[in-house]
């Protein structure tokens, strides 16, 4: 009896003691597998072109150009990009050529293979030094050719091996035009009131998912040198803090509270990045900082509308005609009525038109020349013109958009004019003898003709109307004059000059004079001018261009097309025919 | 070891309140343990659930972020994979990742060689993330286990989660180790909590069993104490009446029931007293006159020749009816004596031989008469008893007497027996012999097998119950057997050394000669040497 009571309380007590082992959180368990995770997905993206390999060429001269290919591709130290390059060459030329942070973009001419198969003599024209930003900054170098040399290997695939290389990393420009693909990063002015276009060169072999990301980068590392002055980056210390995926049409970006310190909301990130995205299906925005949304946007199409860009959705063509404007019926749209009253509108030579906030600037340089500015207001036309003493222009003014300030090359110079009715020299830092201006759509660059020679100049209209222009950079548009500019893209300018061929052409140049394409070849005469409805692909513009030649006005268009007389709404008869036939439209120009 | 089993067992049979309090303390010992494992166990895996659930929610955004950051990558070689594997890590495992006493994201890629494991910080983990679980994860499972190691604060359980994210460039693992260092104190301290509290209610449970059955027990003991001193005879002890209740009650019962036992005793004793005053005045009263009628009697008697014959007869029968009523008076005188408890025993060495012959040589002269033969058998050597010669010698007497009368003309046989320790003379008859029940009444005051026997000896019928008071008196046994037609047998036992405790007797009290096979001697001789003597009224 007494035995088995006692064991009952062993039991028991055993049984209470065994709670502190048995229950609690266990050491150790098993493996539990929940569910089947996600299958690994597969890389869709098509198959990009690839710089050629080291043992890939067939004679010396094809290695050589293949090795100026071979730095194409992302800056990575030891990724496939330097692996690549590392394998072209051997011995003294390792010692200290490695694929850092830049590479030299240059034009290469001839490739002369010295007898001895070893010696190689490289003609080259300097572009610029792209660096990892995707930036072509302004050469630093003006050596016109490099020596190299290079042995034929025999064991390893054969082949051969660059044994003296240049110190620096060259980059063909056709490689640069084959292997990178350009974009367009928009960055605020200065006082926020416009997307300033930065070109970039982003390498093809980015898969389009990660493109946002490095455009994101590209934000976050600051508008371009040359545009330090007028367009401005991100706070400082601001950082992307992680990748930026588009899933479903949705952009999202992290970044540090920094880059929204002086953007409540992040209103201003938010455009500027939808700009610059737009192009890659994106429909919609999330914005976090440090991991928190901060903003959504439903519509990257309202934030694009939101932004202020000074061009009408239709190009409103004009010309001078009989020493009037009149509207032009090509080459497309509805013509739009001359924002001058008849009364005004005689001996014209030149003309350009602002649309501003209350109404219409027009600068208008009448025969003698003289250059006369009025102003309207609302949607009538300029009813009176004040002519601006003492200012003998010699081309076309421009006026920089969102401003009230123009400029016109003069005898006496470049000048600058205001809603004053004053003009005053505006002379840019070491430019002379300026024969053609034109400005970009952001009023941010100009592009001038100087000297005979192609600039593009960052500028900023202060709040008096003064303006300061950045340092001038020089383009190359391989034309052997140059005589008539104007913007056709955000990041293009079209130059119209004469070619290696002897043939008038007009040339599309990058603004960092990386890449030059040919618009027409078939001008019949010098081109005096030139004006252009740019191509802004954020907003699915195309460009309209029509030139100046020969007295005549032309349409660019794949080949010239002349505009006749016929083309301009309401023309009258001719009222002297003279020898050459009835007067033809000259001086085109568009109204944004 | 025994010694104390042995103790604890007779504590346990002889205390209910040891019984009682341990019986409380098993079972609820049992209760407790049962109700403090569910409650330890439920709890604990109530942490582990939440845990869980905390760490799959934070797995399943993590999946989705670490899926959306490594979506841009189509290849597993290009810049910055290792930098947002980097970002991810630390991205997921939040501010304070450093900590050592923080828990981990890692990010692994085992089927993409391209990819290093990337940890939130640095420290070996090999032994928390074994290839148990990240096989189950590289081969597209998402796994869960608590693992234990020290990450760097110590040996800590850590609960590890892991689940493949999918990427252009093939899979990569995410897992998620998390301290358990929280919940495993938290259930720690329940345990502790639990435990600690069953055993204190355990205690408070059998201290309140103790003191609820002292409470019970205290008055039973006080009661069981009092019947005590009241069967000792202290029969004005009564229990302590306190308050109202119950126990009370009993108490009150008791004292009742004592009142009333002592008032019934008192009377009974009182009447007793009575009763025997008023045989023993009646005895004495009645000698005094006695004597004078005696001698008056004997002078009758004397001169009976000179009366005439019918006379001379009534005085003849006077004197055998004053002898007669004289020894019935001094019987009753010496019957008295032992009611009222003045009986001494004048115990002295004595030896039994010499004895037994002179308890039988004066009643040769009746067995004559009787025509009954008279052996005597006796051992060579003295049996040497301590006894009251005087009165073992009247037991034989009574005996021997008895049995001639009773003998029907058959011999009479007196056998003395010693074994050292007792002595007994049994004497044997083969008369009429004892009904069944007989050998008990035989003892009585005034009883008589016959009523309506003449009488031949001029017993008193207090013969046989003056013996047995005498044999009590020695410590002894005086037993009777009998069987119809086979006569009887009379025993008396006597220890050699008075006050000894006799056990057994030398003589079968079954004599050999008597067929009865199925009558057994009685188990308990005490029992007829001990029946109550009556006392007559």
């Amino acid at each position: 009896m007494s035995r088995r009571r006692i064991g009952a309380l062993v039991v028991a007590a055993g049984l209470a003691a065994g709670l502190v082992a048995g229950c609690g959180i266990p050491d150790h368990t098993d493996v539990q597998v929940d569910q089947a995770g996600p299958r690994a997905g597969s890389d869709q993206q098509p198959t990009i072109p690839q710089p050629a390999k080291r043992t890939e060429a067939s004679t010396p001269k094809e290695f050589v150009r293949n090795f100026l290919a071979a730095a194409a591709g992302e800056f990575d130290p030891g990724g496939p990009t330097s692996q690549r390059l590392q394998d072209y060459v051997a011995g003294d030329a390792t010692r200290n050529f490695s694929l850092k942070d830049e590479v030299t973009v240059v034009r290469v001419g001839e490739i002369t293979v010295a007898d001895d198969n070893v010696h190689v003599h490289v003609a080259v024209d300097q572009i610029g030094i792209l660096n990892s930003a995707g930036v072509i900054l302004a050469p630093t170098s003006t050596a016109t050719g490099y020596d190299l040399q290079i042995r034929a290997e025999s064991g390893s695939g054969g082949g051969w091996r660059v044994v003296k290389a240049p110190s620096e990393v060259l980059l063909d420009v056709e490689a640069l035009k084959s292997y990178y693909t350009e974009q367009t990063v928009y960055f605020w002015n200065t006082d926020r009131t416009a997307l300033v276009p930065d070109l970039r060169w982003l390498p093809s072999e980015v898969p389009l998912s990660r493109v946002p990301t490095e455009l994101l980068a590209m934000i976050e590392g600051g508008p371009s040198p040359w545009l330090a002055g007028v367009a401005v980056g991100l706070p400082k210390d601001s950082k992307l803090l992680i990748n930026a995926p588009i899933v479903n049409g949705q952009l999202t970006m992290n970044w540090s509270p920094t880059a929204v310190s002086n953007d409540s909301g992040g209103d201003y990130l938010a455009r500027q990045v939808a700009w610059t995205v737009s192009e890659l299906g994106t429909q919609s925005l999330q914005l976090k900082i440090n991991g928190q949304l901060k903003g959504k946007y439903d519509s990257v199409r309202e934030l694009i509308d939101r932004t202020p860009y000074p061009i009408a959705p239709e190009a409103h063509a004009y010309a001078v005609l009989d020493h009037k404007i009149g509207a032009l019926g090509l080459p497309a749209g509805t013509p739009a009525p001359v924002p001058l009253t008849d009364a005004v509108n005689k001996d014209v030579q030149w003309a350009a038109f602002n649309r501003t906030s209350g109404g219409m600037d027009a600068a208008v340089v009448t025969v003698g020349p003289e250059l006369r500015l009025g102003s309207g207001v609302g949607g009538s036309p300029v009813e009176a013109l004040t002519l601006v003493p003492g200012v003998k222009p010699t081309a076309a003014p421009v006026w920089l958009p969102r401003s009230r300030t123009g400029l016109v090359p003069t005898e006496k110079g470049l000048y600058r004019f205001g809603p004053d009715h004053k003009a005053d020299p505006a002379p840019i830092k070491g430019l002379k003898d300026v024969t053609a201006v034109a400005a970009a759509l952001d009023g941010q660059r100009i592009a001038v003709i100087a000297n005979g020679k192609l600039y593009v100049v960052p500028v900023s209209v202060m709040q008096d109307g003064e303006l300061v222009f950045g340092d001038a950079r020089l383009l190359d548009p391989q034309l052997e004059s140059v005589t008539a500019v104007a913007w056709s893209g955000e990041t293009a300018v079209s130059v119209g000059g004469k070619d290696g061929a002897d043939r008038m052409s007009i040339v599309d140049v990058s603004v960092d004079g990386a890449r030059r394409t040919p618009r027409i070849y078939d001008a019949e005469g010098a081109i005096s001018m030139i004006a252009a409805y740019p191509e802004i692909r954020v907003l699915d513009r195309s460009t309209t261009m029509l030139y100046q030649a020969q007295n005549l006005a032309w349409l660019a268009a794949g080949s010239s097309t002349q505009i006749e007389r016929s083309m301009v709404v309401g023309a009258p008869a001719s009222p002297s025919p003279g020898p050459g036939g009835d007067p033809q439209p000259i001086a085109p120009f568009f109204v944004y | 070891m025994t010694l104390f089993l042995v103790t604890i067992e007779h504590t346990w049979r002889r205390s209910l309140q040891v019984r009682v309090v341990t019986l409380t303390l098993v079972v609820s010992s049992l209760l407790v343990a049962v109700f403090a494992y569910v409650v330890a166990y439920r709890s604990s895996t109530i942490l582990l659930d939440r845990a869980k659930q905390s760490v799959d929610a934070q797995l399943d955004s993590g999946q989705a972020f670490a899926s959306e950051q490594l979506i841009v990558f189509g290849k597993p070689f290009e810049p910055n994979v290792r930098g947002t594997l980097q970002d991810i890590v630390s991205n997921l495992a939040g501010g304070d990742s450093q900590d050592p006493s923080s828990g981990l994201v890692v990010v692994r890629a085992d089927n993409v060689n391209e990819i290093t494991a990337v940890q939130s910080r640095p420290g070996d983990i090999s032994g928390v993330l074994g290839g148990d679980i990240t096989r189950v994860v590289r081969d597209g499972g998402r796994a869960t286990a608590i693992r234990s190691g020290n990450l760097g604060a110590g040996q800590v359980k850590y609960l590890v989660k892991g689940t493949p994210v999918s990427t252009k460039f093939g899979q990569v693992e995410l897992y998620y180790i998390e301290p358990l260092t929280t919940q495993d104190s938290a259930a720690t301290q329940i345990n502790a909590t639990v435990l600690a509290t069953g055993a204190t209610l355990v205690l408070l449970l059998g201290l309140l069993s103790a003191l609820v059955t002292r409470l019970v027990v205290r008055p039973v003991r006080v009661a069981a104490r009092t019947a005590q001193r009241l069967s000792a005879g202290l029969l004005d002890q009564r229990m302590v009446v306190s308050g109202e209740d119950d126990l009370a009650l009993l108490a009150a019962s008791f004292n009742q029931m004592a009142a009333n036992l002592q008032r019934q005793i008192v009377r009974l004793e009182d009447m007793s007293r009575l009763q025997r005053r008023f045989t023993s005045d009646v005895s004495h009263e009645l000698r005094t006159p006695l004597t004078t009628v005696r001698m008056a009697a004997d002078l009758i008697f004397a001169e009976r020749e000179r009366f005439p014959a019918d006379v001379s007869r009534t005085a003849e029968i006077l004197q055998t009816e004053l002898d007669r009523f004289e020894s019935l008076l001094t019987d009753l005188l010496e019957i008295s004596r032992y009611d009222a408890g003045f009986a001494m025993l004048d115990a002295e060495p004595t030896d039994l031989v010499p004895l037994v012959h002179r308890g039988v040589e004066p009643l040769r002269a009746l067995a004559e008469r009787c025509g009954v033969e008279l052996r005597v058998e006796v051992p060579a050597s003295p049996v040497i008893v301590e006894a009251d010669p005087r009165r073992v010698e009247r037991i034989l007497r009574n005996l021997v007497g008895n049995a001639v009368e009773h003998a029907e003309g058959r011999p009479v046989v007196v056998r003395l027996v010693s074994d050292g320790v007792a002595a007994a003379v049994a004497v044997r008859d083969h008369g009429l012999g004892l009904k069944p029940g007989e050998e008990k009444l035989v003892f009585n005051r005034f009883w008589r097998a016959d009523p309506s026997r003449a009488r031949q000896t001029g017993g008193t019928g207090l013969g046989l119950s003056i013996s047995l008071e005498d044999a009590r008196l020695h410590g002894g046994w005086l037993e009777a057997w009998g069987a119809p037609g086979q006569g009887a047998q009379f025993r008396l036992t006597l220890p050699v050394r008075a006050g000894d405790r006799l056990t057994a007797s030398p003589v079968r009290l079954v004599p050999e000669d008597a067929d009865v096979p199925a009558v057994t001697p009685p188990p308990q001789p005490r029992a007829i040497t001990q029946a109550p003597a009556e006392v007559a009224p």
